[in-house]
């Protein structure tokens, strides 16, 4: 089969699959973020990344370069996030988790119609004029943009678990996370908590996908596929576990990467989805054996 | 009178925790026999042990001489052993009455999946209703009602089963004290009169001096000592696991 | 529930479902897709509002059922990878003993098919629960339209046509009731009927008072001895069988296949029937109708008026519907009219916040 015969094709596969990991695994801290602190699967989330790209992507086209587009991205996001917060979110924090998982299906469906009708439904790629590297006698190329955005990556999932480590808000997050009735007693403003996380959450995927267009492509309707990434990474590694995550989305990267080498790029996504499945009916048989079920 | 229950050297552990250590005891056809013991000492995963809520990891228990430990959860209440729960487990957006006829023992094979309920169903959902004292609440949504009714619910559930051995687990935990002589005298008489065999978890001493014929009594995971209730009210271990236990 | 009122609205609907063509042929489309939602809806609701298991896999049986229809239709007459690499109903023509006799065929096997595959797959995705159903049955369903645009025989990304109507002398075949748009739409309103009966029926059996069971409480019900797998899986093959013939009925309406767009459209019907059973009432018969009545309604006002932004509108109206009328018309009207419902509310217990038994 391809991938035994072709070490450099599986070594290139895993290159450029631990750099892409490392936005997956960026964008699925955030929705165990958001996930662990109110308890809301974030459908939208796919499309704060697909939508931060379109920011950059702006930038790009007003004769920028990308990387001025990554802090706007950011922030661009956090208020978004913010917004969709205080507007819809704050309604269905407190309700069943199948209302919030159709509101911010309901609130996914928006922003990809409105993206589609603002930039269109072509494919869109921001470029950094950045070059490649080559090794081994070029049976390897490392794009330099996706060395650039793992290292930003890498640095802004630093940064937020700084914040988290340090800051007062970030500490009100965790306390809220464990136990939301208790740091409402002891004098956390929980609301406040929750529409910051929600909005940490949305900067860090415009974050991811400014990096996205920079590295990659951008499309209305690409935004889904990153949503269930990223919930797999989290059913996988746990929500408190950040190693984990970020070892997880490199893994997923990778295997992305040598799957489409190996079966063909037009079987990629739906890939993704079947490995969602797997994840899931493994998971839950593995606990059926002790009688019990995925929670 | 044979042993209708007999469970011998159950152990489960949960990663570290030994929660049931080594348990062996045996219950006779047609008595009531209690299982006390202070908070965490193991009983009601001993209860979830015996009804395949979690598999063990040591032991056999065996109903009418049939071994439980390999089966699952749904597939024991048709030998007969039905077990209530501790934070009552009722059908909360369904009457009172569905909830009673959902509960009688039918077959499920596919040809039977499909039956209407017979309107007698009706006559012996009311009869046992009533005998909780349950009637007139009988077409009130099950979630509606109050937290002792509740409980009486899923007591009359248990018994449109028609079960031979009923595992109760804490039957008067929040009900309020002058009821609990009435639960007492239903559960003797359904024990007299419809033949049930009855394994009662109970906190409340009262109770179980006036109703229990025999008692085992758990401390630390482990089965401590057991006897009738005079026996077992004397006991200095027992005593001491509760005026000891943490 | 025979009663006044299900009687007039069920006389309500069937005046539509016989008149239409002769009273508005021009909405003759838009009351065959109304016929459908409502076989969404009804569906849907079997799994999410009667079991409590919401489902965005039902579309798959939906597409299935398309597929394999159209696969049968061409398939009995022609070569189904020529049909589809070859311009379909423009190079290959049914003559009209072909056509009814390989679409009988088609329906049959569009509603077996999927049964079979709820079958295997309900195996598995049944155990899963709450909101991990939820997403893996999502994963499924897009995954599904991803994997048949990689099918070449199928017309991979472009789709495929489906038989045309048989013409005789240049003039398309006129039967006592008119031609293809009256046949459809009494196929689809034939289909919805048995989808309505078939499910009165069953929510009135035994099953359908477990599968309540199973929403409120599906470990007291494995307590108490049912074997709830064996009822789960059954409730999906209720699904499947009226999707997959509703998704057969909709391939031939429509004209072609599209395997995102058309078949396996999670993203428009999967979430349409979701919506619809929650805007009408889930859980109870008539909730899901309602809801398609309603959605379609809103849906044709979006599309006339807000063209280019409809599907926005659908994201807003999921976020509405789900924030501020979660229960439904339905619920909404069980909270005024507990009585329509066959249900008694002890008023002065609900009024009292602490109930003090005084008496048993």
């Amino acid at each position: 089969m391809i991938l035994i015969q072709a070490p450099f094709l599986n070594l290139q596969a895993i290159l450029d699959g631990v750099m892409i990991g490392a936005i997956f695994a960026l964008v699925a801290y955030g929705m165990a973020l958001a996930w662990g602190v109110m308890n809301i699967i974030n459908i939208a989330q796919g499309e704060f990344v697909i939508l931060g790209g379109y920011i950059t992507f702006a930038v790009y086209k007003l004769g920028f370069s990308p990387f001025l587009g990554a802090p706007l991205s950011f922030a661009f996001l956090f208020v978004l996030g913010f917004l969709l917060y205080k507007l819809i979110v704050n309604r269905v924090v407190d309700k069943d988790m199948f209302i919030s998982i159709l509101a911010t299906f309901g609130i996914s469906i928006m922003i990809r119609q409105i993206m589609n009708l603002i930039f269109g439904s072509q494919v869109e790629t921001a470029l950094t004029g950045l070059g490649t590297v080559f090794m081994f006698d070029h049976n390897i190329t490392i794009a330099l943009v996706k060395v650039s955005s793992f290292v930003i990556a890498v640095l802004g999932a630093i940064g937020v678990i700084y914040f988290m480590k340090t800051s007062k808000m970030g500490r009100a997050i965790r306390a809220t996370a464990q136990n939301p009735r208790a740091a409402r007693i002891l004098g956390v403003n929980t609301e406040k908590v929750y529409a910051f996380t929600y909005a940490l959450n949305a900067a860090i995927c415009g974050l991811a996908g400014s990096l996205v267009v920079m590295t990659y492509t951008i499309h209305p309707y690409m935004g889904l596929p990153y949503t269930v990434r990223s919930f797999m990474i989290v059913i996988i590694a746990g929500l408190g576990n950040i190693p984990a995550v970020l070892a997880s989305g490199l893994g997923l990267g990778a295997f992305e990467e040598l799957a489409s080498y190996a079966f063909g790029t037009e079987y990629r996504i739906g890939l993704v989805f079947l490995l969602l499945v797997f994840i899931l009916v493994y998971r839950s048989k593995k606990l059926a054996k002790r009688r019990e079920y995925l929670k | 009178m044979t042993n209708i229950l007999e469970v011998n050297n159950v152990s489960k552990f949960f990663g570290g925790v030994r929660a049931n250590e080594d348990i062996s005891l045996s219950i006779k056809q047609g008595s009531i026999v209690s299982l006390i013991g202070p908070n965490g000492s193991g009983k009601t995963t001993l209860f979830n042990s015996i009804v395949g809520t979690h598999p063990i990891d040591n032991g056999s228990i065996k109903f009418e001489g049939k071994e439980l430990s390999k089966m699952l959860v749904h597939e024991i209440p048709p030998l007969g052993l039905l077990r209530t729960f501790q934070q009552t487990k009722i059908y909360g957006q369904m009457s009172c009455m569905m909830n009673m006829k959902i509960s009688k023992k039918v077959s499920n094979a596919y040809t039977r999946m499909f039956d209407k309920l017979p309107k007698e169903l009706d006559d012996e959902a009311e009869q046992y209703l009533s005998f909780v004292g349950l009637y007139e609440k009988r077409n009130l949504r099950a979630g509606e009602l109050s937290f002792g009714q509740q409980k009486l619910l899923e007591l009359a559930m248990a018994l449109m089963n028609g079960p031979k051995m009923l595992m109760l687990d804490e039957p008067t935990a929040g009900i309020n004290p002058t009821l609990i002589n009435g639960i007492i005298d239903r559960l003797i008489k359904i024990n007299d009169k419809y033949k049930i065999t009855l394994f009662v978890i109970e906190h409340n001493m009262r109770v179980v001096m006036n109703l229990a014929q025999h008692v085992f009594c758990m401390a630390h995971g482990k089965m401590l000592a057991d006897g009738t209730p005079q026996e077992i009210k004397n006991d200095k271990r027992v005593i001491d696991a509760y005026l000891g236990a943490s | 529930m025979t009663n006044i009122k299900e009687l007039s609205a069920l006389s309500l609907l069937m005046f539509f479902g016989i008149f239409i063509p002769f009273l508005a042929p021009a909405y003759l489309t838009q009351f065959s897709e109304l016929w459908i939602f409502m076989v969404f809806a009804l569906t849907w609701n079997i799994q999410g509002g009667k079991m409590g298991y919401n489902t965005f896999g039902n579309i798959i049986f939906f597409g299935l059922g398309m597929y394999i229809c159209a696969s049968v239709q061409i398939g009995y007459a022609f070569n189904l990878a020529d049909w589809t690499a070859a311009g379909g109903y423009k190079t290959f023509v049914h003559n009209t003993s072909q056509y009814f006799m390989s679409l009988p065929i088609g329906l049959l096997l569009a509603g077996i098919i999927p049964m079979l595959v709820a079958l295997v797959l309900g195996s598995f995705m049944l155990i899963l629960r709450g909101h991990y159903f939820a997403i893996g049955t999502l994963g499924l369903g897009i995954a599904a339209g991803e994997f048949a645009t990689t099918m070449d025989i199928w017309g991979g990304g472009m789709g495929m046509t489906v038989p045309v109507w048989p013409k005789v002398d240049g003039q398309d075949l006129e039967l006592f009731f008119g031609a293809k748009r009256n046949f459809f739409f009494y196929l689809t309103f034939i289909l919805f009927l048995v989808t309505f009966f078939t499910l009165r029926w069953l929510y009135n059996t035994r099953f359908g008072l477990i599968l309540t069971a199973i929403r409120d409480n599906e470990d007291k019900a494995e307590a108490m001895g049912i074997p709830t797998m064996r009822y789960k899986v059954t409730g999906w093959l209720f699904s499947a069988f009226f999707m997959g013939i509703a998704g057969a009925l909709f391939g031939n309406i429509n004209g072609y296949i599209e395997p995102t767009e058309v078949a396996f459209n999670g993203a428009t019907f999967g979430v349409y029937m979701v919506l619809m059973t929650i805007l009408g009432g889930k859980g109870t018969l008539w909730g899901p109708i309602i809801g398609a009545i309603l959605f379609q309604l809103f849906k044709e006002f979006f599309w006339t008026y807000f063209l280019g932004w409809q599907l926005v509108a659908l994201g807003f109206l999921i976020v509405i519907i789900v924030v501020f009328f979660p229960e439904g018309l339905m619920g909404w009207l069980r909270g005024k009219k507990p009585e329509w419902f066959g249900e008694v509310v002890d008023k002065k217990a609900r009024l009292a916040q602490v109930t003090i038994n005084t008496n048993d």
